[in-house]
């Protein structure tokens, strides 16, 4: 059985903490909800210090969790930064509570240094890339508007020579949807087997997303039944995060019990930019700020512990406006049993309040996706749809190399 | 549906099976459900559509393999972040149908 809705507002068990060593990031990327990626302030190793000390002395950490460095380009800073961070973690974690060490980078700075600190921490990695050049250089570009997929691309073979392995994020936008064998294709010419698609979202600086636009929800659709067929029966079989866990979904009996998402439990997730002010809830609220709710900041590492931090006011309201909207996709969404009630942070961007239900994310990252994958479940791929008559192979003319 | 089938249905519904089996996967999968399909698929009351649709899904991929029925299992977070890897609820799920073995999946 799922937690009930009323241990589902309860804070904790800590599962992911997202820390934002620099603002800063090489790429100036079109559709980046990062406000002050300009920003090359770093955090010092005191703050880390002490973000380490205050998170492992709170009860909230029962168990293992993951440390995110992300949130700018946390490989702008030199693997030496790690070195020291990781050693500060260990003498923090007195009660040897099992941590992993992961980097979502955007893949332009890895090298030979970057790959021995990986390996010798075995830690995990993501890179982002928007699959082939054609697509990726639309969006993921430098502050002179230049492509990046080549120096990316150079990443990732680096990442292969040392056999790290790792996942890729795509960030899908309009454009993207009507290649849905081009990026197969390109995951297949590079060997990537393991694949997160983000959709581009409405969110801080970004205030439109080009998955807005009419008939976007359609193409979506098709994009992803299509490159279900092809993960499942193609030439490469991949791991695909959107499908695996919509399939979690379904596998759960979701009707008499109420799921629980990282996002809407407080402290679940924890974020904490490189000033050591920390948040909770979705880690894109860190750098936003509202008339509501102020930065959404519950505290700094420096002055406030973690219990203290919920104890207040303001995370009493953001919390209950949450919780509030978690119970209103409850009472109107039939989806709700597959979700657990979206993500505060569309909600917030979108509709201008936590309190609320719909969001584009959640039409496209939920309710499409389970349209979706129930329909395979229900009608199977027809055997010839990923067979090389209609697939990758047979569609050698892509619109640009991969 | 949950009868228990004598020899001779059986080998009927194989022939049809066999002639399905032309027609595309869909079809086999709808075939092979009325070879396998458990009697406690089909007791729970329906809710809503797509609850119920997504409860015979899930029928059809446990079908006689209740080690795979994951419907019950404890802690189920069905949201990540989106930056994240996989590692958030996939360590309780240890060993149901995924994408890497859905050839093997026995409808398939």
């Amino acid at each position: 059985m799922g937690v009930s809705h009323a241990d589902a507002r309860a804070c904790g068990p800590l599962e992911l903490l997202v820390i934002q060593p620099t603002p800063f990031c090489n790429l100036d990327c079109s559709y980046c909800y990062l406000p002050d990626r300009l920003n090359k302030k770093r955090m010092s190793l005191e703050v880390l210090e002490r973000v380490f000390q205050r998170v492992f002395e709170s009860d909230i950490v029962d168990g293992p969790f993951t440390v995110v460095w992300h949130a700018g380009e946390p490989m702008v800073l030199p693997p030496a930064f790690y070195r020291a961070a990781f050693d500060l973690a260990e003498r923090a974690n007195r009660r040897r509570i099992p941590v992993t060490h992961s980097f979502q980078t955007n893949g332009t700075l890895l090298d030979e240094e970057w790959c021995d600190l990986i390996k010798e921490n075995d830690l995990r990695v993501g890179v982002s890339v928007d699959g082939p050049a054609f697509l990726n250089d639309r969006h993921r570009k430098t502050r002179r508007g230049a492509g990046t997929h080549e120096r990316v691309m150079a990443g990732v073979a680096q990442l292969q020579r040392n056999q790290v392995p790792f996942h890729v994020i795509t960030v899908l936008t309009d454009e993207a949807l009507d290649y849905p064998d081009e990026i197969y294709a390109f995951y297949v010419a590079h060997g990537i087997d393991d694949v997160g698609f983000n959709i581009e979202e409405i969110e801080g600086p970004n205030e439109r997303s080009s998955l807005s636009a009419a008939g976007a929800e359609a193409r979506y659709r098709r994009f992803m039944s299509r490159f279900f067929d092809l993960a499942t029966f193609g030439n490469l079989r991949m791991r695909v995060r959107e499908f695996e866990s919509t399939l979690a979904s379904i596998m759960h009996d979701g009707a008499d019990d109420v799921p629980r998402t990282q996002e809407n439990t407080p402290l679940v997730i924890l974020s904490v930019n490189s000033d050591g002010d920390f948040s909770s809830f979705s880690p894109e609220l860190l750098g936003l700020s509202s008339a509501a709710y102020g930065d959404f900041l519950l505290g700094n590492v420096a002055t406030v512990s973690l219990r203290q931090a919920v104890d207040t006011a303001g995370f009493r309201k953001l919390a209950g406006d949450i919780s509030a909207g978690v119970d209103r996709c409850r009472l109107t969404c039939e989806y709700f049993g597959f979700c657990g009630g979206g993500a505060p942070v569309n909600k917030y961007s979108e509709n201008g309040s936590f309190d609320s239900t719909e969001t584009l994310f959640c039409r496209l990252n939920r309710k499409v996706l389970v349209d979706v994958i129930l329909d395979k479940l229900e009608h199977g791929v027809p055997p010839k749809a990923c067979d090389g008559s209609s697939g990758p192979g047979a569609r050698a003319a892509s619109p640009g190399s991969v | 549906m949950a009868r228990a089938i004598d020899p001779h249905e059986k080998g009927r519904l194989k022939a049809r099976l066999a002639r399905l089996l032309t027609a595309g996967a869909g079809s086999i999968v709808m075939a092979t459900i009325v070879l396998s399909t458990p009697a406690a698929a089909l007791v729970k009351p329906p809710s809503d559509p797509l609850t119920e649709r997504a409860a015979q899904a899930r029928a059809k991929l446990t079908a006689g393999d209740p080690a795979a029925d994951q419907s019950r299992a404890p802690g189920l977070e069905l949201a990540w972040w989106r930056n994240w890897g996989n590692g958030g609820w996939r360590p309780r799920w240890p060993n149901w149908p995924n994408w890497r073995n859905w050839s093997n999946w026995r409808n398939f």
